[in-house]
């Protein structure tokens, strides 16, 4: 399992030379792989039970199935700003760098998340609204959501210092998630096109666990991608602290 | 009928080809890392 240093640990190691943490062995996580695959078989299996088990919607027809992708999609993004929600408050607390690190994952997989979710809605609107885009609260909100996240990956892509980069980085995580209530009760609040929020306590019993198994699939993919995205952060970060190392020391190590 | 059901495959196609590419994404940026982590070690 990697290890890694705190913004301070990170500064005293590297002015010492000794970091012993960024020489730590910096290993793929020995559960990523297998959940990988997991995520995998899950996400066949419940489309597969999707396409197939469900019958027509008396009023959607076959449209009815985007619903077991676009609705776990939706989910799993907010899931994952949670999650950078969680990470970046951490971050503050305890000023660790895995926490930063964390969040990143987070938000990416959740930006692709948003986008794939808005995409999906779009497919499904043009046949049943007659417009692949509308300005429905829902629709709007989520938009400002993938706004709001690229923005943060891009604060983080811009800013070199990384105590600097990760400070900045969960206040905007922090003030970002204050969008995310906004999204999923926009329906609730503003009654517009948009219908209320699918659930299997709302859909018909018939579609239920197609709505459930889907569910469970992306959301072992989003773990997976936070898990596999992690590893590469955890990794670049430790060939960023080594070249700090040879800078500070002459090659020396 | 076979209008439902090519938005159903242009949705199913779409999530796939978006979820595999990030996958494919995330596996080349960990090895680029692994390798530039490999080359640091090598400098030093």
């Amino acid at each position: 399992m990697e290890t890694i240093q705190s913004p301070a640990e990170r500064a005293s190691s590297a002015a010492t030379g000794t970091a012993s943490a960024a020489r730590a062995d910096v290993a793929a996580p020995r559960w990523v792989a297998p959940l990988g695959w997991a995520a995998l078989l899950a996400f066949v299996g419940s489309q597969a039970f999707g396409l197939m088990a469900s019958s027509p919607d008396r009023d959607m027809g076959h449209l009815q199935k985007i619903m077991y992708v676009h609705v776990p999609a939706a989910w799993s993004s907010m899931i994952a700003f949670l999650v950078v929600f969680v990470a970046s408050v951490m971050y503050l607390v305890k000023r660790r760098e895995k926490y930063d690190l964390v969040a990143a994952s987070a938000a990416e997989a959740g930006v692709v998340l948003t986008a794939l979710t808005l995409a999906l809605g779009s497919i499904w609107g043009r046949p049943t609204w007659g417009v692949w885009w509308t300005w429905d609260p829902r629709l709007t909100t989520t938009a400002i959501m993938l706004m709001l996240y690229a923005g943060y990956l891009a604060l983080r892509s811009f800013t070199e210092d990384p105590e600097r980069r990760a400070r900045w980085s969960a206040a905007v995580g922090i003030l970002a998630f204050l969008n995310v209530p906004i999204v999923y009760m926009s329906v609730r609040w503003w009654r517009t096109l948009h219908q209320p929020q699918s659930s299997p306590a709302t859909v018909d019993t018939a579609y239920a666990w197609g709505l459930r198994l889907n569910a469970i699939a992306v959301l072992l993919i989003l773990v997976y991608f936070i898990g596999r995205r992690y590893h590469a952060a955890a990794l670049e970060r430790a060939a960023e602290t080594r070249r700090e190392e040879i800078a500070l020391n002459g090659g020396r190590s | 009928m076979t209008q439902e059901w090519n938005f159903v495959g242009a949705a199913y196609g779409l999530t796939w080809v978006v979820l595999a590419g990030y996958a494919l994404y995330l596996n080349g940026r960990a090895r680029a890392a692994r390798e530039a982590l490999r080359r640091a070690e090598v400098e030093r």
